[in-house]
């Protein structure tokens, strides 16, 4: 009878054990796994940027405004908020985006505001900016108007996070 | 400037160029007149919040001024807030509201009544909600920067 049995009823039990503590195993690896390499598969997407409704063809050497709008979490309250941007080619073809923001005290600037002509200008406390977003020596704003990053796809300007400005 | 901890503690720092405060003034109306005044608020608030972004360096946005609209106490409580404003040092206080008697007795608040009838927010798509503050705040943002002009000539 015994020469009947291939398998054992210890090796039965051996091999059903392992099989489900396998699975049991692998059951809560693989989510450990995933959370681990997480981090290096989100970094593949987007870098960030922000689709607007602005063709890049149709931009010319005076800055338009260019609003941009997208959900933004505030603790937990999420809500769409819109930005804006002062985008324009420079000489050399490059698309510069300014932010609007007055580096003062947080105001919106304007071009050409109040008759400005060729200047950013800000209403709160008169402050004014270079066409490539430097400041103006006496007047109240202490650094130039932030940039954004800017790239394209399929034809329609994206923008990054603002960055401090270098001119 | 909104009303929040890091703002006013910049406000304290810079009080010599904010010189602007802004009231949203809205009715605590907790009878018939609920819906009402909920959509005064929903308005006002988002007219200020607006506002706010435009001109952040210059005016601070306070607390809402809630009132029970059947007080009488009602204008002399407002003249209240505009003369403890204006001793903190704020040239300009600004009331924003959608109920019109306060246009009327705009004299006894002591502060500037911008009345802007309300509109009722309710469904409506957030880019059309957007345009539509953005075009009432646009006549608005003229009579501030007006009003500041006023001051310095």
């Amino acid at each position: 009878m015994s020469k009947k049995q291939p398998v054992s009823r210890r090796q039965f039990l051996n091999y059903t054990l392992t099989g489900v503590g396998g699975f049991m195993a692998a059951g809560m690896l693989m989510p450990m796994v995933r959370f681990a390499v997480d981090p290096v598969l989100k970094g593949e997407a987007a870098g960030e940027y922000h689709p607007t409704q602005q063709k890049v063809s149709e931009l010319t050497d005076t800055p338009v405004r260019v609003d941009f709008s997208y959900e933004q979490t505030d603790a937990w309250y999420t809500s769409e908020v819109t930005h804006t941007a002062w985008v324009y080619k420079n000489d050399k073809g490059e698309i510069v985006a300014l932010s609007p923001v007055c580096k003062h005290l947080g105001c919106t600037v304007s071009w050409e505001g109040n008759d400005h002509k060729d200047k950013f200008f800000c209403p709160c406390h008169n402050g004014m900016y270079e066409k490539n977003g430097k400041n103006i020596p006496g007047t109240p704003p202490l650094k130039p108007l932030d940039v954004y990053p800017t790239a394209e796809k399929g034809g329609l300007l994206q923008l990054g996070k603002p960055e401090a400005n270098n001119v | 400037m909104n009303w929040n901890g890091k703002d006013t503690a910049l406000f304290l720092q810079q009080k010599e160029y904010i010189d602007t405060a802004i009231v949203p003034v809205v009715p605590a109306d907790f009878g018939s007149g609920m819906i009402g005044a909920a959509e005064q608020y929903e308005f006002i608030q988002l007219l200020v919040t607006f506002l706010e972004k435009q001109f952040k360096g210059r005016l601070l946005v306070t607390p809402p001024h809630a009132y029970l609209p059947d007080r009488d106490e009602l204008v002399s409580d407002a003249a209240e807030w505009t003369g403890r404003l204006k001793k903190v040092g704020f040239k300009h206080v600004f009331f924003f509201t959608s109920d019109s008697r306060w246009r009327e007795r705009e004299q006894e608040t002591g502060a500037a009544v911008i009345w802007v009838p309300s509109v009722p927010l309710g469904d409506m798509e957030e880019s059309v909600k957007y345009s539509l503050i953005e075009n009432q705040a646009k006549q608005i943002v003229n009579i501030i920067v007006q009003k500041w002009q006023e001051s310095v000539s």
